[in-house]
Order: structure tokens, then C-alpha cells, then sequence
């Protein structure tokens, strides 16, 4: 006891201690009894002192987020350089090939021609079996029990014979080797192996009790690192699969078109009358050629920007602009497709904010809902209602259509989900544009969503952006700046 | 007669765009990659060029940058007629100097027509 205590205190004037022990010796034996019991009790202070200094390096290496291997070298090189041992090693468990895998090891001290003359095969991690029960490492580790002892063999068979076993462990002046299990939340992590000097026997019970408490913490810098290390992986993977899919979509898109743009030009041209006269019977049928044609091609634009939103790799051009204006714009470019069904556009303008917003990408939100009112409205109008409820302008889209019943509005901005119109009973669209418009104004840091709907006296859709110059148009360009920077 | 340059490698496109613009009364020269579509360029001085960006040897982005450089050529508008979707690649295009980026699948042949025209009162 009294030599492992004098291992600790090697940093104190040990060589005193032994001639004020020899003085007092021949006094009084209470003097000698009071001395022993204060040896003890500072040889116990400087452990848990080292201890703590031990503690503290391996929080700040769960700080830092290394890789395993760097994280596991840290831990014993700290363990050795603050408690003195003679060497120290930790092995984590590879579950790919069901081995203890001996990682790392301080002080690495055998020379490489030592290195070849112990192991007949040249080890550079040595990894020991998972199924080898009497391997001493894999015993501790699955009986969760601390294992002791004095022959190296123990430890690292059966990759090297016993005769190897006593020339490494003489070579390396160790005696004695403890094996202390690391878990994690009661998963098996690896174990962490100490070696002791030649004639040290074994440890103090103090000394067993820090390495109990310093293996719960090591445990949790393992687990960290290695968690970190996992995420780190399947992020990169999650980026290479997020690239290659808009690669994919992106070339897709252009190739399908290709033969699209073929249909749909050579029947508009059969039907313009380019080849010459059409049979009453053939306009029918090339009329639905044409508009299947038309929907595959609008479905195909559709599928390229789902794709992009949802990678968030559609650019936001944002700049401040009047509301007013820009839907009299698009009022103006859909006047004629109104008229064409003898439908009013009405424009009720109570105020007129400026908005914080992407100009093109707001006139492709109201083309689609003016777009809708006007499909789906016979006769009548369509009233937009612009008013502000800050920090948001208010647009307010109000036909005199069909409506739509309750179970369909739970669909109307599902992706692929189509409303049937009840006026034709065939679908409408592509089942993308709400989906889409929708995460437009989201994206802007507005929203789309339907105000109001009765069978047939009509809907309210409403869109609302955020005004210009107020928080919540900041956050919007903070949020889409960030979104970028990740790309 | 106006002169249109037709500057397209996929040959189905090339033969419905050139039978509609020799309808509309054009006079059509085509050329099925940059390289052909430059040397015709510099020889025949179109009115009006219609050009593909996805094509072997010089893509259509080469093409635009080298016609707007060179004098001879520079004034010649040049409408971008592409399948090739995306706003990146439009402004590309507008900075490059095309008249205008059109993408081939979302216009029918008489569409086109009318832009050409549009285009070439000007």
C-alpha cells in the first residue's frame, strides 16, 4: 500500500518522508500512526487533485468535436500524463467485424524492430474477437466486471502465444494490467486497459474508485465522438443524394421536353391548316392530343419546380415594390382569358402597401389563383380585395364559382391531389400549382391559404406578404440568405 | 425576305421550326452545332438567329458570346430557343446579349412566329 502511495506523492519530497519515518520510528509509535494516517490522507488529496485534472481535460475534449480516433488518443495520453501510469490503452468495439480493435495506446513505446521481433505478423491495430470468452478484455466487457492481471497472454489472446505474451510484457516492465469496461446507457463502447509498473502490485482502493468515476466520463466522450462522427456521415450523404436528385430532375426535365415540344408543334401546325386541309372528324381528337400535350408539358414544368423548392434551390430576387401595381399587371395579362368567359376582374384597392417580396415569384402566386377563380367560375366575377393586417398586405381573391365542398378543401394544397371540377367531372391542373404557390408565399415569408368557400356562390383565397421595412420582412431576407449559404 | 438563322442539333425540332418559318415566308439556313452555326453566321449574315444551347462541340452560350463580340455580327438579335429550363440560365443569356430566352416546349411553331416578327419590326 504504502509503495503505491509513494508512486503518487512522486512529485513531493518523498526522500524526506523516508528519514522523518526512520527519525520517528524509534519515538513514539502514536506519532508514527498520526504520521501514516496524514500520508494517507495527502496521498488521497493529490489523487483526487489529479483526478480532477484528468476529469477537466476529458470535459474539454467532449468540447471539441474530433474524430474517434483523435478523441481516444486525447484520453489516454491524458490519463498517463496526470496519473502516472505505466502505460495505458483503449480498445472500442468494431461491430462490422465483431472484434475488441486495440486503437489507441500512450506511451506507444515499442520500437518498430521490437514490433517485429514480439508479433510474428506485423500488427497495426490489433484486434481481438469478440467470441474469444477468455480473453480477459472481452470478459470484462460482456460480464461488465473489472478484470485483473499479471500475464499479458490474458489480454491479448489468442493473437499472440504465451511465449510472445511474457517477452512483450518484459519488455515493457509491466506487471500488473487492469481492465475497466466502458458503457454507454448499457451499450458495450470497448474497455479501458491500465498497465502497472513492475513491483507495484495493484491499486490503492482510492485510486480503483477515481477510475470507476473517470470511466463514466470516458464513456460519454466516446459515445459523443462517435455519434458526431455518424451525423457528420449521413449529412454528406443526405448533400450527395440532394444533388444528384436535382441533377437528375434537371436533366429529365430538359430530355422529356424535347419530344413534347415535337407533339405539340406539329399539331398545332396540322391543325393551323399547314398541311393542308383538316376533316371535321380529325379536329376533335388532335384538339385532345393538344391539350394532353399541353398538361404532360405544364406537369413536367411543375416537377422542376417542386424539385428545386423543396432543395431550396429556387433563387429569391426580394425587393420592395408596390402591391398595387404589380396586380394591375397581372390583372392586365389575364384580362383576355377572362373576357373570353365573359368574366369581370374587379380591383378593390383599400390601401396600397409596399411589399418585401420576390416581384415574379408574387405574380406567379396570383396568376395561379386568379388562374383557378376564373376556370372555375361560369359567370359573374372576381373581385381582389388588397388591404394591410401588419405586419402583412392582405390580397384577397374572391370569385362567384362553384366553390368547393369540405372533403376537397382538405386536399387543395396537398401535392398531386386534384379537385375534380364538378362542372366537367375531369381533373383540372397538375395538382401542383396550389402546392407550389403555397410554398412560394411561404417562402417568402408569407402565406396562401383559402378564406372562405360556399357550393356555388364562390371562394376566398387570401395571400399575404410581408410589408416592407418591418421585422418580419427582416427575417424573411435573414432566413433566405442563410438558406442559400448552406447550398 | 427576311433571313433566319435556325442553329439546332435535335433534327425533328429543326425540321418542324423549318418548314414553319419557309410557311411564314422566310428564307431558312439551319446548322446543327455552334461551330457550323458560326461560319454561317460570319458567310450569310442572318436577319434574325434562333439558337439551341444544348449542342455538341460549341453550346449555344459560346456561341452567343463569340457572336456578340465580333463586330460583324454583334447587331444581329439572337433569340435563345431552348429546352433548358431555369432563371439562371435566362439571365445568363440576357447578359450575354440574347434578344430574348425562350423555352421551345412552353410555345407552339406560331407563337414563335410572332415573336420573330415582333422582333424583327423593330
Amino acid at each position: 500500500m504504502l509503495k503505491s502511495i509513494q508512486t503518487i506523492n512522486d512529485t513531493s519530497s518523498s526522500n524526506d518522508t523516508d528519514a522523518d519515518i526512520s527519525i520517528y520510528k524509534e519515538k513514539d509509535p502514536d506519532l508514527i500512526k498520526a504520521n501514516s494516517l496524514l500520508h494517507l490522507q495527502n496521498a488521497e488529496l493529490v489523487l483526487r487533485t489529479r483526478t480532477m485534472a484528468v476529469m477537466r481535460n476529458i470535459y474539454e475534449i467532449i468540447n471539441t468535436s474530433q474524430p474517434v480516433q483523435i478523441t481516444i488518443d486525447n484520453l489516454v495520453r491524458a490519463i498517463v500524463q496526470q496519473l502516472h501510469f505505466r502505460k495505458v490503452s483503449l480498445a472500442l468495439v468494431n461491430h462490422k467485424n465483431r472484434t475488441l480493435e486495440m486503437l489507441a495506446t500512450y506511451p506507444d513505446d515499442l520500437t518498430d524492430e521490437q514490433e517485429k521481433v514480439i508479433f510474428s505478423k506485423l500488427y497495426k491495430t490489433l484486434q481481438i474477437p469478440l467470441d474469444d470468452k477468455d480473453n480477459f478484455c472481452v470478459n470484462a466487457l460482456s460480464q461488465n466486471h473489472v478484470r485483473l492481471t499479471n500475464d499479458m497472454y490474458d489480454l491479448l489472446r489468442p493473437l499472440i502465444s504465451r511465449k510472445t505474451a511474457t517477452e512483450l510484457q518484459n519488455l515493457l516492465s509491466i506487471q500488473t494490467s487492469i481492465i475497466y469496461p466502458i458503457n454507454f446507457a448499457g451499450k458495450p463502447l470497448g474497455v479501458l486497459i491500465i498497465h502497472l509498473e513492475k513491483n507495484l502490485g495493484n491499486l490503492s482502493r482510492s485510486e480503483r474508485d477515481s477510475l470507476k468515476e473517470l470511466v463514466e466520463i470516458i464513456a460519454i466522450a466516446i459515445e459523443r465522438a462517435q455519434t458526431y462522427s455518424e451525423l457528420q456521415t449521413a449529412n454528406q450523404r443526405l448533400k450527395d443524394l440532394d444533388r444528384l436528385k436535382d441533377e437528375f430532375v434537371s436533366i429529365a426535365s430538359h430530355e422529356l421536353r424535347g419530344p413534347m415540344t415535337a407533339i405539340r408543334g406539329f399539331v398545332s401546325m396540322i391543325l393551323s391548316g399547314d398541311y393542308g386541309a383538316v376533316g371535321e372528324a380529325l379536329i376533335s381528337p388532335l384538339k385532345d392530343v393538344e391539350s394532353a400535350t399541353e398538361r404532360l408539358i405544364a406537369l413536367v414544368n411543375d416537377l422542376l419546380n417542386v424539385s428545386r423548392i423543396e432543395s431550396s434551390r429556387i433563387a429569391f430576387h426580394i425587393t420592395e415594390f408596390s402591391a398595387a401595381s404589380a396586380i394591375t399587371d397581372v390583372v392586365r395579362e389575364l384580362s383576355s382569358l377572362a373576357q373570353n368567359k365573359q368574366l369581370i376582374i374587379e380591383q378593390n384597392f383599400q390601401e396600397s402597401p409596399t411589399i418585401c417580396a420576390d416581384i415574379d415569384k408574387f405574380k406567379q402566386i396570383l396568376i395561379n389563383i386568379i388562374t383557378n377563380a376564373i376556370k372555375f367560375t361560369d359567370k359573374g366575377g372576381i373581385t381582389i380585395k388588397l388591404t394591410q393586417k401588419p405586419p402583412y398586405a392582405h390580397i384577397a381573391v374572391t370569385d362567384t364559382g362553384v366553390g368547393i365542398d369540405k372533403a376537397n378543401q382538405n386536399k387543395l394544397f396537398v401535392k398531386f391531389s386534384q379537385v375534380f371540377s364538378n362542372q366537367s367531372g375531369k381533373p383540372v391542373g397538375t395538382g401542383l400549382g396550389l402546392y407550389i404557390a403555397r410554398n412560394l408565399a411561404r417562402s417568402m415569408g408569407g402565406n396562401l391559404r383559402l378564406e372562405d368557400s360556399i357550393i356555388n356562390a364562390g371562394s376566398t383565397f387570401a395571400i399575404m406578404l410581408p410589408i416592407a421595412k418591418t421585422k418580419e420582412a427582416q427575417n424573411t431576407l435573414q432566413k433566405l440568405a442563410k438558406a442559400h449559404a448552406t447550398i | 425576305m427576311a433571313k433566319i438563322l435556325l442553329v439546332e442539333d435535335d433534327e425533328l425540332l429543326s425540321k418542324m421550326y423549318i418548314q414553319k418559318l419557309k410557311r411564314e415566308g422566310f428564307e431558312v439556313l439551319s446548322a446543327y452545332d455552334g461551330d457550323q452555326g458560326l461560319s454561317l453566321m460570319k458567310d450569310t449574315h442572318p436577319d434574325l438567329v434562333l439558337l439551341d444551347i444544348m449542342m455538341p462541340k460549341l453550346n449555344g452560350m459560346q456561341f452567343l458570346s463569340q457572336v456578340k463580340k465580333d463586330h460583324g455580327t454583334s447587331s444581329i438579335p439572337v433569340v435563345v430557343l431552348t429546352n433548358l429550363a431555369g432563371t439562371q440560365n435566362a439571365q445568363k443569356a440576357l447578359l450575354l446579349g440574347a434578344k430574348c430566352y425562350l423555352v421551345k416546349s412552353d410555345f407552339t411553331p406560331d407563337e414563335i412566329v410572332k415573336k420573330i416578327k415582333e422582333i424583327l419590326v423593330k
